[in-house]
């Protein structure tokens, strides 16, 4: 049996994914995932409890306090066939800036990352957000990559190792997608169709056998 | 008040380290079991950055997976692995 620990990453270590997980969005989630743990840093979002199910807005307010960083993504904000847009995102993100500017002092800390697929799109939708770290993804897994690699970066404490750059951490996502196909073809399993928990612990075994042969 | 030799050797008898393990019920007492022989997961650098395991119970999938994802580095770094 494998190890079963359960233990908390700290919070300075979580970073939280509020963002779509449709499965149009999935490259763009996985790239981010990617970046994340190779950064060193923990992911976390909805899928880490239901793995798709709908979860009560309790549980990710209290996923939003257990981590300092938040990517909160806001591309697939787009009015639907109902005539109204998903409010889901935008909430979560109200909610990691109400627990910065209104919780407690260990709130204080928290950074977001707010992501979009047009460059100053929110200027029309969500404006009160300007002055926040806000990139562009422009719907690529690369860029996506850039854009949570580069932030993690510059908000690193200073005496922290320098992370790898975007360029190695793209590269090395691409070889890691080009060898997990083919361990899951023989089940005839895609590696999109992992759950989001085998997705984690296949980039962590990947990274780990990666720095075992360096 | 001293004990009885008797009492004092059935300590000693049933008081061993996994005694407390003993007194559980037989699901409780296989997962602490197996928690205690498995190898703990460690961190490792990648890249000048340490990454800490993730965390959570592996489906048998991710097992699989990390077996074989351990046995093609192994063959790209030129040992031998075992069919």
């Amino acid at each position: 049996m494998a190890s079963t620990s359960r233990r908390k990453p700290p919070a300075s270590k979580s970073v939280f994914i509020n963002c779509p997980f449709d499965d149009g969005f999935v490259p763009i989630l996985r790239a981010m995932v990617f970046a994340i743990l190779a950064a060193g840093y923990h992911p976390r979002c909805a899928l880490d409890s239901t793995d798709g199910a709908d979860i009560r807005v309790g549980k990710i307010a209290q996923m939003i306090g257990e981590c300092d960083w938040g990517i909160h993504d806001l591309s697939r904000v787009e009015v639907e066939d109902g005539g109204l847009p998903r409010f889901n995102m935008p909430m979560e993100l109200g909610l990691h800036l109400g627990a910065r500017i209104l919780g407690e002092k260990r709130h204080r800390r928290k950074r977001a990352l707010i992501l979009d697929a047009e460059r100053h799109r929110y200027d029309r939708a969500l404006s009160d957000i300007s002055g926040q770290d806000i990139e562009s993804h422009r719907n690529s897994p690369d860029e996506a990559i850039r854009c949570v690699r580069n932030w993690l970066s510059e908000h690193r404490p200073r005496n922290a190792e320098p992370l790898p750059g975007a360029a190695a951490l793209q590269a090395d996502y691409r070889q890691f997608q080009a060898e997990i196909g083919p361990l899951l073809a023989p089940r005839r399993l895609d590696p999109n169709d992992l759950t989001h928990s085998d997705f984690l612990f296949a980039v962590s075994d990947w990274l780990e056998a990666r720095a075992a042969a360096a | 008040m001293p004990r009885k030799p008797s009492e004092r050797r059935s300590n000693l008898v049933f008081r061993g380290a996994n005694s407390h393990i003993e007194g559980m019920a037989t699901t409780a007492k296989k997962t602490t079991r197996a928690r205690r022989v498995a190898p703990a997961e460690k961190a490792f650098v990648y890249r000048g950055i340490k990454i800490q395991p993730v965390t959570g119970r592996r489906s048998p999938l991710s097992k699989a997976l990390r077996d074989e994802i351990r046995k093609l580095a192994e063959q790209k770094r030129g040992e031998h692995v075992p069919a």
